[in-house]
């Protein structure tokens, strides 16, 4: 049975927006609704129906696609990407209901993210490089309309911008992509084929000098998902479009597309080039410390939840870097855990602050003088801000929380490689505890606002919306053991590549 | 002895139900007005419960210490295991029941403890502290004993955000939240350190830390971190601007729930460890800092206005002198004096409360004022370690350690001078209030209670709080002897006994008379002192100004965050942007000319080629060639050719 679910979990999302574009509105929502829950459901089943303690692919699906170029559509599941499976099977039922009473064009917006859930859901099964790409590239798209037509003010700066990295980062990896397909022969995509060193020793003439197929197919690629991720200091276009998406895009965004754009950072660097991923692991562990500190001190001057939210997401970004970069199991296995927790936190944190703003018309907590502009909705919001302290207490790490178990992984791993890394890390984490309760002061503790007085807190609809993400944060936080032994035998494979 | 057990403990249980509880009331209380702390009572009952039947097990048993553990994050064989597990030993079980007795306490009588409103989230927050130093102390590896230590401070920033709604109030409880977290995460990072090279670190077992055969470079800096961050939680200088700090939340709930239970849980990690830490070499500078820390602070609480800040900063550097015990004078000393401080502190707080609530001046409330009165008396005689308290068991250790050295001798008195001194000026300065109080007598035998827990009986098992070289007062078993394992202390002759011990009733007794003669006759010197030298008090009162340093450091980072952000978005984003955009627009400009250009080009070739042909067709359709002229000429040649090629 299984056999058939990682296609019909990619299927639905797309009979969905087919079935929905030529709906009424009311029923659309529905269908929307109905199709991604059936994709997610289909998910879940998949994950929960994964063996654990071994690294072998499962769930496989394989049949040609572009025979002539052996283009393969190649999908499995593993130990990296169930996670990933679980975090957009979480996330895009909880976009498309947060998103309910959109007025204008619902069945577009609802569509888009139906299709942004099968490009990602593909991105993160395929096991053909150019099935991969072809997903990845798609989930680009998306954004492009999300932001134009449904963001702010500035949103048509903010959609070029966005696109124009998208693209420009995608121009990149297809290079990479056409270097690694002509080095092999028979020529191949299949990321089981090209697994395993094949590529070292490769090179290729230009401009009379021979270069490693593997180091210039790696730096492309990594720059590539670095434009997506985001990294400092390529990240203006990501915090541009924080400020001017709806909120529930910029979730898709940040806690969907960064994740993913990190799993195949690690998948695709991991089984195809892993000698320059031993090479580059100090770089790696230096981008993930430089994105760590300058995302948090970034973060510390802001006045907005948006902004706040993307700065956030960078920092994080660089934590796991830092566990990518380890090369270590402990450091790995937390980087590819933290991904999962950390899509999980940016969705929470986005669905409050998104609330806010729907109800405020703004997400600024600090005018320029310095003075609050929210306030005291602990008193007045009590179920927003317990969402919100469980939030800022994941991403902090506190014990119980599921930020413990990514962050406490990491900082052991990366430790014995690089300790330098790890204590201007802990620096930064201990920044985030300032700027995070410094927040959590601003919207949700004193005297309320004076216009404040009807603010409502979370209504039923809201409350579904987040209760799976709390549950989420909490349960994986309490219990992580059933995921850990999904991820460590594939992380150990990998790491035996490497060394 | 110690056996390992398959299943967890009636006290885990115990926790696990007063946690399940408080957060059941923190959630849904409101829809149970006035009948939350019911609930709580529950939970308070089931870890009481839990406690009691392992305490009689564990007598029954003849003292079997019980562990049981389990791998959580990674398997516990490995390196870098996280494992959670409970160690139940005589110091756990005792921990928990009293920390669940004050809070019971606290609970039966929390409308006199907080003089306002009857709040549900209050009362949760005192049970989800409870559980917190319960777990803390009942922990067998560190991992879950941060687990602890964070719903202690949880707790407490719970019952500040219950009752926030200033703003003032709101900064006060961010800025706590903010440093308890701050510690924690210090002392996490320092754990993972240690954890890096080794597989479980357990505290019941001494060589899973690897003093000594790992790196001791990475040793140093994990311990230093984790004792950094455990030191945090005790409201040391610098991290003491927010003890010395107003605010509207009831002093007992914020002695207890902000100062007291952080503190409890993170001086169970620093008594678990302390074999280890003795072994690295890192008290003496721990103690020494420690040291400073408790001068600063007790200089500081002599200059409060209010009592409730002279408490708080009383209490905040008897956790640091604790602290500074535990390095020179040992765990015993150090855990005598913690105990017993912070039961003093409760006592006074509450006591002052009480006497702070205007009401009639009627014989009824003259007499309970007096029983008040004389329950904040006995606590000044408790904390400070007067004889037959719990805390006098710590202070002669502390002037016993001293002995060796003129200088530290004097140094120790010294630092156990001011100690005593802000004790009986805090008391003083309450007993000058009022002398009637409207209390409820629950509320009285509630602080008399408290009292009867910091008696040296309770602990030490002898009136005197086994203070004397032989023990002729032992009534019963000793709690501190079942612990530690020490009986009594440790002199060498007579003399250093008496040595020692006058020394110690010297500073105490001169401390009281000071007190008395500066506070205790109407008028309050320090505060005229104060006032005599306002700048050098203001500097002294606010903490050293370490807050304004603080508030300057935090704009310098709002000012490179703003300038990072605006270098890298304008000059980097928006630079490379335009910086395509321009490229872009400059080559498409040259490629758009080009092309024209060639485009004319090859127009012109084309019509060329295209205009002769089409000229001489253009002749024929018009008719200036006519068509049957040009078939005759093209069979002429056919024919030609026909011919030439036969």
């Amino acid at each position: 049975m299984s056999h058939h679910l990682i296609s019909l979990t990619i299927l639905f999302p797309l009979l969905g927006t087919l079935f929905q574009s030529i709906s009424s509105p009311a029923r659309s929502r529905w269908i929307a609704l109905v199709a991604s829950f059936a994709a997610s459901g289909c998910a879940i089943l998949l994950v929960l129906s994964m063996q654990t303690q071994t690294a072998d692919l499962q769930a496989v699906e394989t049949f040609p696609w572009v025979g002539s170029y052996a283009i393969s559509y190649d999908m499995a599941i593993d130990g990296l990407n169930a996670l990933l499976v679980l975090l957009i099977a979480i996330l895009f039922p909880v976009l498309i209901a947060s998103e309910w009473n959109q007025k204008s064009g619902v069945r577009g917006l609802h569509g888009l993210f139906l299709i942004l859930q099968t490009a990602l859901f593909g991105a993160v099964c395929a096991q053909d490089l150019f099935l991969q790409f072809f997903f990845w590239g798609l989930s680009a798209l998306p954004f492009y309309f999300l932001v134009g037509i449904w963001g702010g003010v500035g949103r048509e700066k903010a959609s070029f911008r966005c696109i124009v990295a998208s693209s420009l980062g995608n121009s990149f990896i297809f290079a990479a992509l056409i270097l690694i397909y002509y080095s092999v022969d028979p020529h191949s995509f299949s990321l089981r084929d090209l697994s395993g060193g094949v590529l070292s020793g490769k090179v290729f003439d230009f401009l009379g000098h021979s270069l490693p197929i593997s180091g210039v197919a790696f730096s492309l690629l990594s720059a590539g998902l670095a434009l997506r991720a985001p990294i400092w200091p390529f990240q203006g276009w990501f915090t541009e479009v924080a400020q001017e998406a709806p909120s529930s895009v910029f979730v898709a965004l940040a806690a969907g597309t960064v994740p993913v754009a990190l799993y195949i950072f690690v998948k695709v660097c991991y089984l195809l080039f892993p000698q320059s991923l031993s090479y580059a692991s100090n770089y790696i562990m230096a981008v993930g410390t430089v994105n760590l500190v300058m995302g948090g001190i970034c973060a510390a001057s802001q006045k907005g939840l948006r902004r706040l939210q993307a700065f956030v997401c960078l920092s994080e970004v660089g934590l796991i870097l830092m566990g990518i970069g380890s090369l270590s199991s402990t450091g790995v296995v937390g980087a590819v855990y933290q991904q999962l927790i950390l899509g999980l936190s940016l969705a929470g944190f986005g669905l409050f602050s998104g609330v806010i703003s729907e109800r405020t018309g703004h997400a600024i907590f600090l005018n320029q003088k310095g003075e609050k502009t929210l306030g005291g909705l602990a008193t007045i919001a009590p179920s927003m801000s317990i969402v919100a302290g469980i939030v800022v207490a994941s991403l902090l790490g506190f014990p119980g929380f599921s930020g413990f178990v990514g962050h406490a992984l990491i900082i052991i791993g990366s430790y014995s490689i690089h300790p330098l890394s790890v204590v201007i890390a802990a620096s930064a984490l201990l920044l985030a505890s300032f700027y995070l309760f410094t927040m959590y002061r601003c919207v949700f503790l004193g005297k309320p606002a004076e216009n404040f007085e009807v603010f409502q807190d979370l209504t039923l609809r809201e409350q579904a919306c987040v209760f799976p993400i709390v549950c989420g944060l909490l349960f994986f936080g309490l219990y992580p053991k059933p995921l850990i032994e999904l991820i460590r035998p594939t992380v150990l494979t990998l790491l035996s590549t490497v060394k | 002895m110690n056996s390992m057990e398959s299943s967890p403990t009636f006290l885990a249980y115990g926790i696990f139900v007063l946690l399940f509880f408080s957060l059941t009331t923190l959630r849904w209380g409101k829809k149970i007005p006035g009948n939350g702390v019911w609930v709580i009572w529950l939970g308070i009952l089931a870890l009481l419960g839990g406690v009691g039947l392992d305490s009689g097990l564990f007598l029954e048993e003849a003292f079997r210490i019980k562990i049981w553990k389990m791998g959580w994050i990674w398997p516990k064989n490995e390196i870098s295991a996280i494992t959670v597990g409970l160690y139940q030993d005589a110091l756990s079980l005792t921990m928990s029941a009293l920390a669940a007795l004050i809070a019971g306490v606290f609970l039966a009588n929390q409308k006199g403890m907080s003089q306002k409103d009857y709040s549900e989230r209050a009362s949760a927050a005192v049970a989800i502290s409870t559980a917190g130093v319960a777990l803390a102390w009942s922990s067998l590896t560190p991992w879950l004993s941060f687990a602890g230590l964070v719903m202690t401070f949880v707790g407490g920033f719970i019952a500040l955000v219950a009752r926030c709604d200033t703003n003032l109030d709101a900064n006060f409880a961010a800025r706590f939240i903010w440093e308890r977290s701050s510690g924690f995460l210090i002392a996490f990072f320092g754990t993972c350190i240690l954890a890096t090279s080794r597989s479980a670190l357990l505290l019941n077992e001494f060589e899973s830390w690897n003093i000594g055969s790992s790196s001791p470079f990475s040793t140093w800096i994990g311990f230093g971190l984790l004792v950094t961050g455990l030191f945090v939680q005790m409201q040391p200088i610098p991290l003491f601007g927010w003890v010395v700090s107003q605010s509207a939340i009831p002093s007992p709930l914020r002695v207890l729930l902000n100062q007291i239970f952080p503190s409890w849980a993170a001086f169970s990690l620093l008594i678990r460890i302390f074999p280890q830490l003795q072994k690295l070499g890192l008290f003496p500078g721990l103690g020494w800092v420690a040291l400073v820390s408790a001068i600063l602070i007790f200089f500081s609480g002599l200059f409060q206005k209010q009592w409730q800040l002279g408490l708080g900063s009383w209490l905040a550097g008897g956790f640091s002198l604790s602290c500074a015990f535990l390095a020179f004078a040992g765990p015993l000393a150090s855990m005598s004096l913690m105990i017993g401080i912070s039961l003093a502190a409760l006592i006074i707080s509450g006591g002052a409360m009480a006497l702070d609530v205007s009401c009639k001046a009627i014989p009824t409330y003259q007499r309970r004022g007096s029983w008040i009165k004389s329950a904040i008396f006995l606590a000044g005689a408790s904390g400070t370690g007067m004889i037959g308290f719990v805390s006098v068991a710590g202070g002669l250790r502390w002037i016993v350690s001293g002995m060796s050295l003129n200088g530290m001798a004097a140094l120790f008195a010294f630092v156990f001078f001011i100690f005593v001194l802000l004790g009986w000026k805090l008391v003083w300065q309450i007993m000058e209030k009022r002398r009637f109080s409207d209390a409820s007598w629950a509320s009285i035998l509630s602080l008399l209670g408290w009292f009867s827990l910091s008696t040296g009986v309770v602990w030490t098992g002898s009136v005197t709080s086994g203070v004397l070289s032989v023990h002729p007062d032992r009534m019963g078993p000793s709690l501190f002897d079942l612990f530690f394992g020490i009986h009594g202390i440790d002199f060498e002759s007579n003399s250093d006994f008496l040595s020692a011990s006058g020394l110690y009733w010297g500073v105490w007794v001169g401390a009281f008379l000071t007190a008395y003669w500066s506070t205790g006759r109407g008028e309050d010197r320090w505060l005229r002192l104060g006032i005599s030298f306002p700048r050098t008090n203001q500097f002294i009162v606010s903490g050293y100004g370490v807050d304004d340093l603080v508030r300057k450091l935090a704009q310098l980072l709002y000012w490179v965050g703003d300038w990072a952000e605006a270098w890298v978005d304008q000059k980097i984003g928006c630079g490379l942007s335009n910086g395509f955009s321009t490229l872009i627009k400059v080559v498409s400009e040259k490629v758009n000319r080009f092309d024209l250009k060639l485009t004319a080009l090859l127009e012109g070739v084309l019509r060329r080629l295209i205009e002769v042909p089409a000229k001489f067709l253009q002749l024929i359709h018009t008719g200036d060639i006519r068509w049957y002229l040009f078939f005759g000429l093209g069979s002429g040649l056919a024919l030609i050719s026909h011919f030439l090629k036969a």
